[in-house]
């Protein structure tokens, strides 16, 4: 079950929740069935890059994810261009 | 990580680029010519705000030796947005840049485009081309941007907000996002004190030396060369095609050297022009910026308003901040104002923060990425709040910033936690080091700011080719800004022990490298780097196989030892063999060795910075002197540490000039008023002293070598450094750039 966490500007649409765990075996999945439980994130996560265990990955869709993989949502930046 | 050591990393050996580049031989953008060649040249905006009625060319297509002239008709806007990194760049708008359609958004917006025999024949040409505009009032600042009766940029504008708002009607805001922790009005009520002001710093340029410029053949068969100076050319090849509507795969891109571009040579301005104007002509088609234009129509980067209230106790914690950004686009949305909100407060553990960024149109050249976008105007704010905190507590500036600033496991303002980082060591290396243990001399006022980068990471190719010789040859697709050739030929030298002189490095074609993103983000060295190292590796293990072959043994009876394959049962037949030895024997045990990888890394591991400044100031002037300066920052590796270092002066030069001098003037009617480096002031050698510098080494874990990038967080801390000496110096405490002599002559007259 990766533990998943959630910024104060995401709690509004998570029913105020900071983090649950939840199982899924890659970046994908986990997006589907975050969106699945909570719509309202589905606009705001479009916008948002994921860091796995503290590291930002910009193409993290096929990435797995363990028992033991904590999951943050992240601005988009683009290093070094806009 | 276990402390490795090094051969070839870490040593400075002589750029493979040098000899050219200091004999003049190297070529660059400007410098290519071909058989039957003509020349471009735009026809720009001369109002701010205006949208375009018509525009007649009969006269400029009747001057002699014109060819063609292409406006804003010419080719369709695309609705195609093309992957950048974790973005994406619309290149709609950036189609709309290159010829203005319905509106010209800032004076110097292209709105057509000439191809003559000559330049001084486009050029005549030019001024002959029939604009008609209803000129309309021009946008400059996001104050008046903001106001409920500004005039609109864009009729279709929504802002693109995070979290999610419902529209309200036409807008100059493209953008607003925020960032939250914890509690802020009970962080406030803890604060024994709380400083709030507004900082503001003006539109400035990357101020690379050479201009933009490209050449362009299209062939018979529909095949497109384009020789350019670029950041990214498989970026200006997919662009192109993009905003044409062409086949990629017709499209070759050759990088020149590059005079510098700090994000700036990112956007395509030129390139497709020069197709157009190539394939309506059937001639090569070369178009160089002049000085004037690059000013006026490359990537500035944005002018800022920057509020912050910050509260702590009287120990110097800090319990609480709120912030608003307000970030100048230019004319069209993607100001860097997002990563300036996430930087703002990265160095720093603050429980309880409130940060709102917006994104806001002005009638302004587009910006351009420049040295980490966004970062160095939040530090601004962020380091004299600081400051003026510490001051008015009677605290070690030192001292407080380590009692807040963050460590491994923290949690960054953005989201997740901090992996091994070195902003403490950094910190640490300022309070020993020379510059900061001696005396403040009198009239001196000494300023000490710190800044955060993220670092990208991002696709990156490379290709290491062994000679029978025992030579090697490294190509990969990164234009070569701050001397990461040399930077590669020691990764290679490194993983297969051999000279770093016994390699060369080649930065290659579209065709000939395999897909590499920018030279930016401060990741060639990071990504590509672990490029490099891959495909040296997949070298070694060929190497391996070839001399299992020799000893007609099972490849896991041989092992790499520095230099040479070993067998691990040695014997009077069977001794290492040298790089040197299997080469020279690459023909019999199976033909040449081309060694591949490609990666798509991690962001590479968040960068820290600190910057000390002491600077005089001319109180009868106000003209202001900087005496020495030090610049501290924690490389992870510095794999040649003159190109760390070289990058941190660098960045430290641009910073100053920043904080200074450097300001885009603008008349009220939208006009830049000093287009050239004599009225736009930037620092040259004699106005600086020398910058020294203190690399830390603090190894980031996702690369072999421990390397981070380091070309962008050194322009982070120079503007709050500068502006924290002059505050020291003077007694005033400044809050907007540049702090240039009838500015600050202005402060101390009024003694407030």
């Amino acid at each position: 079950m990766a533990i998943v966490h959630f910024s104060s500007t995401l709690t509004r649409h998570t029913g105020g929740l900071h983090q649950i765990t939840m199982d899924a075996p890659r970046v994908h999945e986990l997006l589907e069935a975050l969106v699945a439980r909570f719509p309202g994130l589905a606009y705001e996560l479009e916008h948002l890059a994921v860091a796995i265990d503290g590291e930002v990955r910009p193409d993290a869709a096929y990435e797995a994810l363990t028992s033991q993989s904590e999951i943050y949502f992240v601005p988009k930046i683009a290093g070094g261009f806009n | 990580m276990s402390e490795r050591i090094f051969t070839a990393v870490g040593t400075r050996p002589v750029r493979h680029d040098g000899v050219d580049k200091v004999t003049g031989r190297a070529n660059y953008g400007a410098d290519l010519s071909l058989p039957g060649m003509l020349h471009g040249v735009v026809v720009r905006s001369p109002h701010a705000h205006a949208r375009i009625r018509s525009i007649d060319t009969q006269a400029a297509a009747a001057v002699p030796g014109v060819k063609g002239i292409l406006t804003g008709k010419d080719f369709a806007l695309t609705n195609a947005k093309l992957g950048l990194g974790e973005g994406a760049m619309d290149l709609k708008d950036m189609s709309d840049n290159l010829l203005a359609r319905e509106k010209a958004l800032y004076h110097g917006h292209a709105v057509a485009a000439v191809v003559a025999t000559s330049v001084t024949a486009a050029q005549e040409a030019a001024r002959l081309v029939q604009v008609d505009y209803d000129v309309l009032e021009p946008v400059l600042s996001v104050d008046r941007a903001m106001e409920a009766d500004a005039p609109i940029l864009h009729e279709s504008m929504v802002t693109q907000a995070h979290p999610a708002v419902e529209p309200a009607g036409s807008t100059n805001v493209a953008g607003r996002m925020e960032l939250k922790r914890g509690d802020i009005e009970a962080g406030f009520k803890e604060a024994d004190i709380i400083v709030e002001r507004v900082f503001r710093t003006p539109t400035s340029h990357q101020g690379y030396i050479e201009p933009h410029a490209c050449v362009v053949r299209v062939n018979e068969d529909g095949r497109i060369n384009i020789w350019t100076t670029t950041q990214g050319p498989f970026l200006v090849r997919d662009a192109t095609a993009a905003i044409l509507g062409l086949d990629a795969a017709n499209l070759k891109v050759t990088p020149s050297e590059i005079g510098g571009g700090f994000g700036g040579k990112i956007p395509v301005y030129l390139e497709p022009l020069a197709v157009l104007l190539a394939r309506m002509t059937q001639r090569p088609v070369k178009m160089v910026m002049t000085r004037d234009e690059v000013f006026r129509a490359s990537g500035p980067t944005s002018a800022t308003k920057v509020r912050l209230k910050m509260g702590a106790r009287k120990d110097g914690t800090i319990v609480a901040a709120s912030a608003s950004l307000y970030y100048e686009a230019g004319a069209y949305r993607g100001s860097p104002s997002g990563a300036g909100a996430m930087c703002m407060l990265a160095p720093y553990s603050v429980p309880n923060f409130f940060i709102e960024a917006y994104d806001v149109v002005v009638n302004k050249p587009k910006v351009a990425a420049y040295r980490a976008p966004g970062s160095p105007m939040a530090a601004l704010a962020t380091e004299s709040v600081i400051d003026e905190i510490a001051q008015t507590l009677g605290l070690d500036q030192i001292e407080m910033r380590l009692q807040n600033a963050v460590k491994e496991g923290d949690r960054a303002p953005y989201g997740p936690p901090y992996g091994p980082i070195g902003f403490r060591q950094v910190l640490e290396a300022v309070r020993n080091s020379a510059h900061w243990k001696s005396p403040v001399a009198p009239g001196i006022g000494r300023g000490l700011a710190c800044g955060f980068w993220f670092n990208a990471g991002m696709s990156s190719s490379a290709t290491v080719t062994l000679g029978s010789d025992g030579s090697a040859a490294v190509v990969t697709g990164n234009p070569d800004i701050g001397g990461t050739r040399v930077a590669q030929a020691q990764m290679v030298a490194e993983e297969l022990g051999i000279p770093v002189e016994r390699v060369r490095p080649i930065v290659a074609d579209t065709d000939t490298a395999g897909f590499t993103e920018i030279t930016a983000g401060s990741r060639t060295c990071y990504a590509t780097g672990m490029a490099v190292i891959d495909a040296s590796r997949d070298v070694r293990e060929q190497l391996r196989g070839r001399a299992a072959k020799i000893w007609g043994v099972p490849l896991d009876e041989t092992r790499w030892e520095h230099g040479s394959v070993a067998p691990v049962n040695p014997s009077a037949e069977r001794t290492a063999l040298t790089v040197s030895e299997l080469a020279s024997k690459l023909a019999k045990t199976g033909g040449p060795i081309i060694g591949h990888a490609a990666v798509n890394p991690p962001m590479a591991g968040p960068a820290f910075a600190a910057h000390i400044c002491d600077l005089e100031v001319d109180r009868e002037t106000g003209r202001s002197r900087v005496v020495r300066y030090t610049a501290i920052q924690d490389a992870g590796k510095a794999v040649h540490p003159s190109y760390v270092e070289g990058q941190m002066q660098g960045g430290a030069s641009q910073g100053i000039g920043w904080a200074l001098n450097e300001e885009y003037i603008y008349s009220a009617n939208g006009v830049m008023e000093n287009a050239g480096f004599l009225d736009y002031r930037m620092p040259v050698a004699s106005d600086l002293p020398m910058i020294d510098t203190i690399i830390v080494e603090v190894p980031h874990p996702a690369h072999p070598y421990g390397v981070r990038g380091v070309g962008e967080v050194p322009i982070v801390p120079p503007l709050g450094a500068v502006a924290n000496a002059m505050s020291h110096a003077t007694g005033l405490r400044f809050t907007e750039l540049p702090l240039s002599p009838p500015r600050v002559l202005e402060r101390i007259t009024q003694g407030s």
